[in-house]
């Protein structure tokens, strides 16, 4: 396997560790964490997607409102999250 | 820094500097935290301190409620069983209120020598207690990541005492 490669592999690693733990603490954790969770996760894979060079101006967007969550609210904010998902949804039309 | 200011300063990090953290001052940590007052003076805490980038980053991934990257991350355990000082059973009420004033100092110290300081409680415990070969009696029961913080100071909790405070008997002013 290539450096790069197992560079990767280490960072989905990581990534799964997150996505595993973070399942099982949802059953434990307040029902709020849950947002914030997937929000982070996504967040962690633009991180590996940015590393591995395949982020364009669009997702750096996204990581960026993404990371104003992930570092300065305690919880998710539904209505920035709405905003996330429209501009998402705008950028589908644009893929097409 | 003086107390008072640490104590009304002091604020969860949530990003953290790479910078690696001086041995001599993650012990400083430590050194406060037994310092704590524990029931019976039982002292039945245990602190493991990581700062090895790799069990940082395995760490990190049995961790979701970890935000940011740590230079090193302190586990705060309770040695279960007998009191180890006198043998006799343990009152866990106790137990508990001991880690978390340990825990206080902890923070309050960190903060008093610069250091960014975030008590994680959303993290595997198991998976944790495999990971760092934890014998059975230790109870992980929350992750302190250190490291020095990048965070702009936040505006002080503004708090009424009087919502949370009675004098002399309940229901008197």
């Amino acid at each position: 396997m290539t450096d790069e490669k197992e560079l990767l592999r280490g960072k989905i690693i990581d990534l799964l560790g997150f996505l595993l733990t973070s399942a099982h603490g949802l059953f434990d954790e307040p029902k709020s964490y849950g947002p914030l969770r997937l929000v982070d996760a996504a967040g962690r894979l633009l991180e590996i997607s940015a590393d591995a060079g395949l982020n364009d101006d669009f997702l750096n967007s996204i990581r960026n409102t993404i990371d104003v969550i992930r570092y300065e609210s305690p919880l998710v904010d539904r209505d920035i999250l709405d905003e996330i998902i429209a501009t998402y949804a705008r950028s589908l039309r644009l893929r097409e | 820094m003086e107390v008072v200011e640490a104590i009304y300063t002091r604020q969860s990090t949530r990003l953290f500097k790479q910078n690696p953290i001086p041995v001599e001052s993650l012990k400083q940590l430590i050194e406060a935290a037994v310092r704590a007052p524990t029931a019976s003076n039982a002292q039945n805490w245990m602190f493991g301190i990581v700062t090895d980038p790799i069990k940082l980053k395995s760490l990190r991934s049995l961790s979701p409620g970890l935000i940011g990257h740590p230079a090193a991350m302190i586990l705060f355990c309770i040695r279960t069983g007998t009191n180890p000082q006198t043998g006799e059973p343990q009152i866990p009420e106790y137990t508990w209120m001991g880690i978390g004033s340990a825990l206080q100092n902890c923070l309050i110290m960190a903060h008093s020598i610069g250091l960014g300081t975030r008590p994680i409680g959303s993290y595997h415990k198991k998976g944790v207690a495999i990971y760092l070969n934890l014998p059975e009696n230790f109870l992980p029961v929350l992750i302190v990541a250190v490291g020095e913080s990048l965070d702009e100071p936040r505006k002080p909790r503004s708090i009424n005492i009087d919502k949370v405070t009675f004098w002399e008997e309940w229901g008197e002013s």
